[in-house]
């Protein structure tokens, strides 16, 4: 009976422990997908001036749509993959301190709403904490452009922007 | 008994402890430059080279900063990949880049900003600063040192180009004196070899350095250049990469295809890799 007291409570912290350190290594081998932030209050809560539906419905033939596709193609589709994967043509000399975002990822753009996406756009990732291959594209592409490119990324990679703040 | 079991959990503990030991850089690759007891080879086709395990370095178009890639005639930069290898003695140390190139622009002229190239990019971190430079040349106050080799001065032909002078296509020739508050130009001195040791803090700042330390050679055969760079260890320079035995730094690379047309921002590049010195 003596021996019981002195068993249990081990193999209790043998079972937490195993659990903690298993968590662990799920964490640690997960390598970082994305870097997400706090954009500046000039981008918080802005809306699309193009469309207000989700641009995942929007039809395949929607101009704004084909506008964004052309462009899209023609820049980000070089990183970020014309199938929005993250497996552009020159995806793989820009690996730190992350690669080009999946777009698909459920951890990805999903996670933002359409004005950060314009932020990240228009600064790329040449400030902290990002510091990363992201080009900063403002003033390559007019407004109207950078909301197309927006409409398509979204439609492109098959996921809705989470609800503005 | 209770001996047993405590025992049992010592090593699960331990076996935890071991298996979560974290990798530093799970996306970047690590050269290693190896500590070898020989004199630093100044010829990239040196035997020393030979017994060094080398790494690959995937390289993408420089698109991120204008002038982009994209304004190439062909839309992107050639060269995908380099090469790496690192040796030092411990009072030199040295890297040997090779990559493929089908053709060979060395030629000195007024055209030379069309010239085969290879840099090898630092961060110059001031005592107790812990922030990286952004790769792509430096920002703010934090300043990148930059080893660029260029084709054109190879074989002896860097002594008709001298420091200072007029040329084509390279980063500015000046100094800047603050307390004076003028530019002057750098006095011309004769060049020793065809690297380049220059500065930055972001794009459009690049600057050669007073003091030239970085030494190399290139050969180009067979439709690859091998390209051997090398420096003192330690330097008196304040503005030069520092390098610590049994530390690592963070290293990026650069090559330029002349026969595309690349030069300045349009080149291949890598991100931040880590350089492990043995
Ligand atoms: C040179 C390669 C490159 C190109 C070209 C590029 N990106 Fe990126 N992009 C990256 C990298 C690397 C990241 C990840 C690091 C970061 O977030 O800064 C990223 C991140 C992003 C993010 C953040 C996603 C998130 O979930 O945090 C968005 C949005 C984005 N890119 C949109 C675009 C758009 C739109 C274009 C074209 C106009 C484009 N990118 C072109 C490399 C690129």
């Amino acid at each position: 009976m003596k021996k019981i007291f002195m068993i249990l409570p081990l193999i209790l912290f043998l079972i937490v422990f195993s659990n903690v350190s298993a968590a662990e290594k799920k964490a640690e081998k997960k390598v970082r997908k994305v870097i997400h932030s706090t954009p500046p209050l000039d981008y918080v809560g802005l809306e699309n001036p193009l469309s207000g539906a989700d641009p995942k419905s929007l039809p395949d033939n929607d101009p704004n749509i084909l506008a964004g596709k052309r462009l899209y193609k023609a820049t980000c589709a070089n990183c970020h993959g014309e199938r929005a994967d993250g497996k552009g043509p020159e995806a793989e000399g820009f690996v730190t301190p992350i690669k080009p975002v999946d777009m698909t990822d459920p951890e990805a753009i999903a996670q933002l709403d359409q004005g950060y996406v314009l932020w990240r756009i228009d600064e790329g990732g040449l400030d902290e904490p990002f510091y990363s291959a992201m080009p900063a594209w403002k003033d390559d592409f007019t407004e109207t452009e950078k909301w197309q490119i927006i409409l398509y990324l979204y439609k492109n990679a098959g996921v809705s922007p989470k609800a503005k703040k | 008994m209770f001996k047993k079991v405590f025992l049992f959990t010592l090593i699960i503990a331990l076996s935890g402890v071991i298996a979560n030991v974290p990798l530093a850089n799970p996306q970047g690759l690590t050269v290693v430059s190896k500590s070898v007891k020989v004199a630093i080879p100044s010829d990239p086709r040196d035997p020393v080279w030979d017994k060094v395990v080398g790494i690959t370095i995937p390289l993408s178009s420089q698109i991120i900063a204008n002038p982009r890639a994209f304004a190439l005639p062909k839309g992107k930069s050639s060269v995908r990949q380099v090469a790496v290898k690192s040796i030092n003695n411990g009072k030199e140390i040295a890297f040997l880049l090779e990559w493929e190139d089908s053709s060979e622009n060395a030629a000195l002229d007024n055209t030379a900003a069309y010239r085969d190239a290879a840099a090898i990019e630092f961060p110059v971190k001031k005592a107790g600063e812990k922030e990286t430079p952004y790769f792509g040349m430096g920002h703010g106050d934090k300043m990148v040192n930059i080893w660029q080799w260029k084709a054109d001065l190879e074989g002896g032909k860097e002594r008709a180009v001298p420091l200072g002078a007029s040329y084509p296509g390279e980063g500015l020739k000046y100094s800047v004196d603050w307390y004076e508050g003028r530019i002057y130009n750098l006095p011309k001195k004769v060049r020793k070899g065809p690297v380049e040791d220059l500065n930055a803090e972001g794009f459009g700042t690049l600057t050669l350095q007073d003091s030239q330390d970085v030494m190399g050679k290139g050969l180009w055969s067979g439709g690859k250049w091998r390209v051997v760079f090398f420096r003192a260890i330690t330097t008196k320079d304040k503005e030069d990469a520092v390098f610590k035995r049994g530390t690592t730094m963070p290293i990026a690379f650069a090559i330029w295809d002349g026969g595309n047309l690349e030069k300045d921002g349009q080149k291949s590049i890598s991100t931040w890799h880590e350089l492990k010195v043995e």
